[in-house]
């Protein structure tokens, strides 16, 4: 037989209030059936209002973990991600979301993690210890994050430069980052508007690369995000 | 159409405190929540050690737990039943985020599924399915860990499962089925107050008086002196309540009364010292954090895991449960 693999969940001991806002915690049953109930109705939605397209989901990996990077214009974007990924890695994804938006209210956190399965990161610098903590997570539990690299929503559309927390999460690591652009979220809902309009909202993926042979120092994270910046924008329709 | 009778049991609380069994043990609840909660108030201005401040937090969250439980109890049958199936819910949810069980999806459902066909045939009084929800159970399990086609760490999963269903399911769903019972109201309260009091004596008893270990490697705070001082207050109380529900019966004799106690003493201490390997043997003190002071719902309710099935089959055998009520009320007895 086997050796026995079963742990412990990572948040065990926790309070509620704490699970919540913390990069430890796991999905429960609960939590995910909400999800998979909510995804399916975003993903109708949006085909119907914004007659959502898809390309290149042929390319995600057939198992955790991946890492998907895209860009960020909106508040569809975690939204259209999460929805359109196929089942087999969709149970086991975390959207990474910034801590001090989504974690700072009990009502706006509870929403965001029975929704879209986010874990928070702090924007504020103080994030290292967490980053590590995903960097080891992601592999070992497996899971996948999509993560949205500018750190922040666009303001006019165009991409922006990448934060170095990405290449932390994946320099040296044997874990899929596929680079994906979203078109047309932020014509629906940019930043600075309330009710998201029925233009149509394209979704590419790209292929699949490994930073396992980066260095997972300073040098290694700048040219990651370079490379991924490079292969993202290369994803944008001309 | 639910007949009169079962409507009754269920929702009626009119009859609450007809039966003076019912009267005593509540009123004993609530005397000695008065009492500690005075002496946690008036010792809390002495001293602050640890020991202190642990008793003032366990006895803040008894002034909250106790109405929980007796509440539903003393409303009707049906609340009962879905506080103890709410207790399944959380005591599983506990062992299942402490053992990894878990992030298998499937295999949670199936135990969660089943947790709620056992309250169905508690509420609908069918202890034919009541009984097969076991079998039902592990098959259903098994077939779905099969259609994962994955054969590593098979039997960890089934094992896990089908244990966790019997725990907590079962285990606690013997507890539901005494709801089916016309004076379930004041035997749940026995039971549950004599296990609770069994906890509380043994903690006590172990405090003052204890110096030999119990179990050490299971649970280092156990003493001999705990446990024996345990079943020493806790036998003569539910041999005491135990009597007047007997009364009448094939088991009215005094050895049946005083087998009651002593089966709820030690299954309740057995069901603690269950919990507490499983603790050890998964590294972690406390199963949560839910209950202040106590831990989980685990934690706290862990003795009637055991003490459910073992009073239900024992006080079963005397006076039989739910034998004079309707049967299969919801799902007809065609």
């Amino acid at each position: 037989m086997k050796d026995w693999r079963y742990k412990s969940a990572q948040d065990l001991g926790m309070g509620e209030r704490e699970r919540l806002g913390s990069a430890r915690r796991e999905t429960g049953l609960f939590a995910h059936l909400v999800q998979r109930v909510a995804n399916t109705l975003v993903r109708r939605a949006l085909a119907a209002y914004n007659g959502l397209r898809i390309e290149g989901l042929e390319r995600l990996p057939d198992a955790p973990p991946m890492l998907l990077c895209a860009n960020h214009t909106s508040h569809l974007d975690a939204l259209i991600l999460a929805s359109v990924l196929p089942s087999r890695l969709r149970g086991s994804t975390y959207v990474i979301s910034a801590g001090d938006v989504f974690f700072t209210k009990i009502h706006r956190a509870i929403f965001t993690t029975m929704m879209l399965n986010t874990l928070p990161i702090s924007r504020s610098g103080a994030g290292r210890h967490a980053l590590r903590l995903m960097r080891t997570r992601l592999v070992d539990e497996p899971c996948n994050y999509i993560l949205f690299p500018e750190g922040k929503r666009s303001r006019d559309g165009e991409l922006h430069a990448f934060k170095p927390g990405i290449g932390m999460l994946c320099a040296g690591s044997p874990c899929a980052v596929v680079p994906c652009w979203i078109e047309g979220a932020f014509a629906s809902l940019p930043p600075f508007a309330k009710l998201p309009k029925p233009s149509h909202i394209c979704v590419r993926f790209g292929e699949p690369a490994s930073y396992e042979d980066r260095p997972n120092t300073k040098r290694g994270w700048i040219e990651i995000g370079e490379d991924l910046e490079q292969r993202i924008g290369s994803l944008r329709p001309v | 159409m639910i007949d009169p009778l079962t409507r009754s049991r269920w929702f009626d609380p009119s009859g609450a405190f007809d039966d003076p069994v019912t009267v005593i043990v509540v009123s004993m609840i609530a005397g000695l929540l008065l009492v500690s909660g005075v002496a946690v108030l008036v010792m809390g201005r002495g001293s602050n050690s640890e020991l202190t401040r642990e008793i003032r937090v366990r006895t803040l969250s008894w002034l909250v737990i106790a109405p929980a439980v007796v509440v539903p109890i003393l409303l009707g049958a049906l609340w009962a039943a879905m506080l103890l199936l709410a207790l399944s819910l959380l005591m599983y949810r506990e062992f299942a985020r402490a053992t990894g069980l878990f992030r298998h999806r499937l295999i949670s459902l199936i135990v969660i599924v089943c947790t709620v066909l056992v309250s169905f045939a508690v509420v609908d009084n069918w202890y034919g399915l009541f009984v097969a929800m076991g079998p039902i159970s592990l098959v259903l399990i098994a077939m779905v860990s099969v259609t994962r086609d994955e054969p590593d760490g098979f039997i960890q999963r089934v094992a896990l499962g089908s244990f966790a269903f019997l725990l907590f399911g079962t285990g606690v769903g013997h507890l539901g089925y005494f709801t089916n019972s016309a004076d379930y109201r004041p035997i749940l309260l026995v039971i549950i107050f004599c296990a609770q009091i069994n906890d509380v004596a043994a903690f006590c008893a172990g405090k003052i008086l204890g110096k030999r270990k119990l179990a050490p490697r299971t649970s280092p705070n156990k003493t001999y002196a705990g446990s024996i001082g345990a079943i020493l207050v806790t036998t003569p109380i539910a041999a005491w309540l135990v009597a007047p529900l007997l009364s009448g019966t094939r088991g009215d004799s005094l050895v049946v009364f005083v087998m009651f106690g002593v089966i709820v003493s030690v299954g309740g201490q057995f069901g603690d010292l269950f919990l507490s390997s499983i603790k050890r043997d998964l590294g972690i003190k406390d199963m949560g954090v839910t209950i202040p002071g106590h831990g989980g719902f685990l934690d706290r309710f862990d003795s009637l895991i055991i003490v459910g099935p073992a009073a239900f089959h024992y006080l079963g055998y005397f006076m039989g449960v739910g034998l004079d009520q309707p049967i299969r009320v919801l799902s007809g007895s065609g």
